[in-house]
């Protein structure tokens, strides 16, 4: 029994205990298993590593409540001023000033006062008010994927009380939800690491996929390119060819101007990938069979060769999408990728790029964590599916 | 059409066919010299040890010798059957004249002449299923642009299958079903991994097979199998041959197997064809010293004297450096000094009508 399970590593754990049988149901599992497609070989592989799957939960969440979801999770709309400017966070609370108990968590009110030493109007918790936080609470009308109209929101405050609000996270200088603002942001964010990537995979495995397959001249000029490319720091080529996009664009242009200008700075890292894994591919007899039952050149790329890299490219592609969004938020930072009026985490973080802001309102800060957790996320999942993704090595 | 009928019967002439391959350390004449043909519905033999170019044939024969290889002299002329106006013409095509690339070249490989190859496990691309195998082949030969090709091929490709997507399923199993694969229904949809070695090559055959092509290469089809399924996969391929009248040119270094199929059996050394005859000729009356050594070292069952396997002398010699003369003088038993280390023999008929030979043996000179 060991020996048979040591020689056959795709056999389950579990396998021995739920099936008393033995010898039977083992063999029947074994055929089972070799049955399986290849991904559900990999999922399989995939599940057993705890990290991977909660770097998974978390980017899956991230882009439900953040790319898909914004509107209904966030209590407020994303540019929604309010007259609390730089407000402190008014943290949930559960136990009142008092020691009771409340079931329903409620926030203290805040209070305008007068800063004596710097001359500012700044806002402290008032603890003498109470505002219960409600679950799927009507308040400011949005769509819901942009098709649905709808006014629900996942809590906030009473609708009827026109006094009550909550900003958990604080308020900015404007006087709009921080909270709010981190789930909006996350959208541009993830969207772009996204699509950046996608347009990466695109040009990269096609580029690299020529490159390996033609060799000669061709190889040259895209491997050379590649090289030059990658001789250049990467942030500081970012930062250059940021600068070229025009302030006069609208910022929906600007946003698809920076998704490309990431693609072309990184494709080149997976060319290469692609070329090295076209160059062992092309040599296997399947490609020379295809070749003489009359296939093409494109489909020969398109439908023998690429296809075959496809689970190395959805590694890579992967482990590169924090990279991505780091680059945003990098170039954010720097003031040098999107700008307001769009929200992305990279604008939060440019808005807190003085010591004024990390002096006064700390809270301004809060989109930190958020971007920190979704990339290790992303790097969690990356990380599992590259092990996973070879299911019958070891 | 009196030289037509004359013709007819030849499917594929190779008159005096060369490739070489320019590598860094000098030219290797890979096919020097080859000549032979193939007819309808006939089974050629080719046979030589590793490396003499018997592959390198094949694939010139479809247009594609690998690089650095090239085609350098010699033509291979594929005499295609058309039909138009319900009466048949054979047009004369030179694959060696072909562009590698183009349409009319890719359009006799898989259509006209498929190929099936020695490594059964790695002929199949892995992200596929039987199934998309068959229906790409089929695809591929249905959506040919006919316009490009010229309207009097219009007929030849509509002989080739019209059929939508439930259609080309229904062929695949079909064609699974005659190669002998056990439940062609679920197996349509097995992945190469999933499939024996025995099954994948029997899918290659069904995948050559589901475009009726006029002549079948089998590049050593059976060299990576065991011997009770490469008994199998010989069986059907005679049998398809039977149902479909197709040629078949059938690579390998296996004199038992080529004894069970071919009808006549080219010998090849050193990029030479040194021999050629029906096979009752080869194996009772073979000529050439080549052909006598190598029929020699077969071992056979039942010699009750304890004798030592016999074997050619000396090694198969540097292709950068090829002896003078004839290239096989150095291991020859019947080598006669002055002649055959100078002179390079022809190709010259021996004996019977169809029996050639390529020795000083029976040259005078």
């Amino acid at each position: 029994m060991s020996a048979k399970k040591s020689s056959s590593p795709s056999i389950p754990e579990g396998s021995e205990a739920s099936a008393p049988s033995g010898q039977a149901s083992e063999q029947e599992q074994e055929q089972k298993q070799l049955s399986q497609s290849y991904w559900a070989l990999v999922w399989w592989r995939f599940k057993r590593s705890k990290a991977a799957i909660a770097g998974a939960v978390i980017v899956v969440l991230s882009y439900f409540m953040g790319a898909l979801f914004a509107e209904f999770f966030s209590p407020y709309l994303v540019n929604q001023q309010s007259e609390y400017v730089e407000a402190r966070p008014q943290w949930p609370h559960f136990i009142d000033e008092e020691g009771n108990f409340h079931l329903r968590p409620f926030v203290y009110g805040l209070e305008e006062t007068i800063d004596e030493e710097l001359f500012k109007r700044t806002f402290e918790i008032d603890k003498t008010k109470q505002y219960p936080l409600y679950f799927f609470v009507r308040a400011a009308p949005y769509k819901l994927l942009g098709v649905i109209p709808m006014d629900i929101h996942l809590f906030g405050t009473d609708p009827n009380d026109p006094e009550a609000h909550a900003y958990i996270f604080g308020t900015d200088g404007l006087g709009r939800d921080v909270l709010s603002r981190i789930i909006y942001g996350a959208r541009l964010s993830l969207v772009l690491g996204l699509a950046g990537q996608a347009l990466t995979l695109i040009f990269g495995a096609t580029l690299g996929a020529i490159s390996g397959y033609y060799g000669g001249g061709v190889d040259m000029l895209i491997m050379r390119t590649t090289e030059f490319l990658n001789a250049f720091p990467r942030e500081p080529i970012l930062m250059a060819l940021a600068a070229i996009i025009p302030d006069s664009w609208n910022p929906m242009w600007i946003y698809f101007g920076l998704t490309i200008l990431l693609a072309f700075v990184y494709w080149g890292g997976l060319a290469r990938q692609v070329r090295g894994l076209v160059l062992s591919i092309r040599e296997r007899e399947f490609v020379l069979a295809a070749q003489s039952f009359g296939a093409s050149d494109r489909r020969l790329l398109f439908r023998h060769l690429i296809p075959n890299t496809m689970s190395h490219i959805i590694v890579i592609a992967t482990t590169m999408v924090p990279a991505m969004i780091q680059s945003e938020t990098f170039l954010g930072f720097l003031g040098l990728g999107l700008r307001p009026p769009l929200t992305s985490w990279g604008i939060l973080m440019n808005e807190v790029s003085n010591v004024r802001a990390i002096r006064f309102h700390p809270w301004l800060l809060l989109p930190v964590p958020f971007i920190l957790i979704s990339l290790l996320g992303f790097n969690l999942m990356g990380d599992g599916l590259r092990d996973a993704i070879d299911p019958y090595s070891r | 059409m009196s030289e037509m009928s004359e013709t007819n019967n030849v499917l594929v002439e190779v008159n005096d066919l060369r490739v070489q391959f320019d590598v860094r350390d000098g030219i290797v004449k890979a096919v020097d010299g080859a000549t032979f043909s193939v007819r309808r519905g006939q089974t050629l033999g080719v046979i030589g040890e590793s490396g003499c170019g018997k592959s390198v044939t094949a694939r010139a024969i479809l247009g594609m010798v690998p690089r650095p290889g090239q085609v350098v002299g010699g033509s291979i002329l594929y005499h295609r059957r058309i039909k138009s106006n319900g009466t048949e013409m054979t047009d004369i095509v030179n694959i060696n004249d072909l562009n590698p690339d183009g349409e009319t070249i890719r359009q006799i490989r898989g259509g006209e002449i498929a190929m099936i190859f020695q490594e059964p496990m790695s002929s199949l691309t892995p992200v596929y299923t039987a199934g998309t195998h068959i229906f790409e082949a089929v695809n591929l030969h249905r959506l040919m642009p006919i316009h490009k090709v010229g309207a009097q091929m219009t007929e030849t490709i509509q002989a080739h299958r019209e059929v939508t997507k439930e259609e080309a399923r229904d062929i695949a199993i079909d064609m699974l079903h005659r190669v002998g694969i056990p439940k062609p229904e679920q197996r349509v949809d097995s992945y190469p991994h999933q499939l024996s070695g025995g099954q994948r090559q029997r899918v290659m055959i069904a995948i050559a097979l589901s475009c009726h092509p006029n002549m079948l290469i089998a590049d050593e089809p059976t060299t990576a199998l065991d011997v009770s399924i490469e008994a199998q996969i010989l069986d059907i391929m005679r049998e398809l041959q039977e149902t479909v009248d197709m040629a078949i040119m059938f690579i390998t270094h296996d004199l038992g197997v080529i004894a069970e199929m071919a009808e006549e059996i080219v010998v090849m050394y050193m990029g030479k064809v040194v021999e050629k005859a029906n096979a009752v000729e080869i194996f009772y009356e073979s000529k050439h010293p080549y052909t006598r050594a190598l029929l020699k070292s077969i071992p056979t069952i039942g010699k009750k004297r304890r004798k030592r396997l016999a074997s050619i002398e000396g090694m198969v010699p540097d292709p950068f450096d090829l002896p003078s003369g004839c290239v096989f003088h150095p291991r020859c038993p019947e080598f006669m000094p002055g002649k055959c280390d100078q002179i390079v023999p022809s190709w010259t008929q021996v004996e019977g009508e169809e029996h050639w030979a390529r020795c000083l043996l029976y040259e005078e000179v």
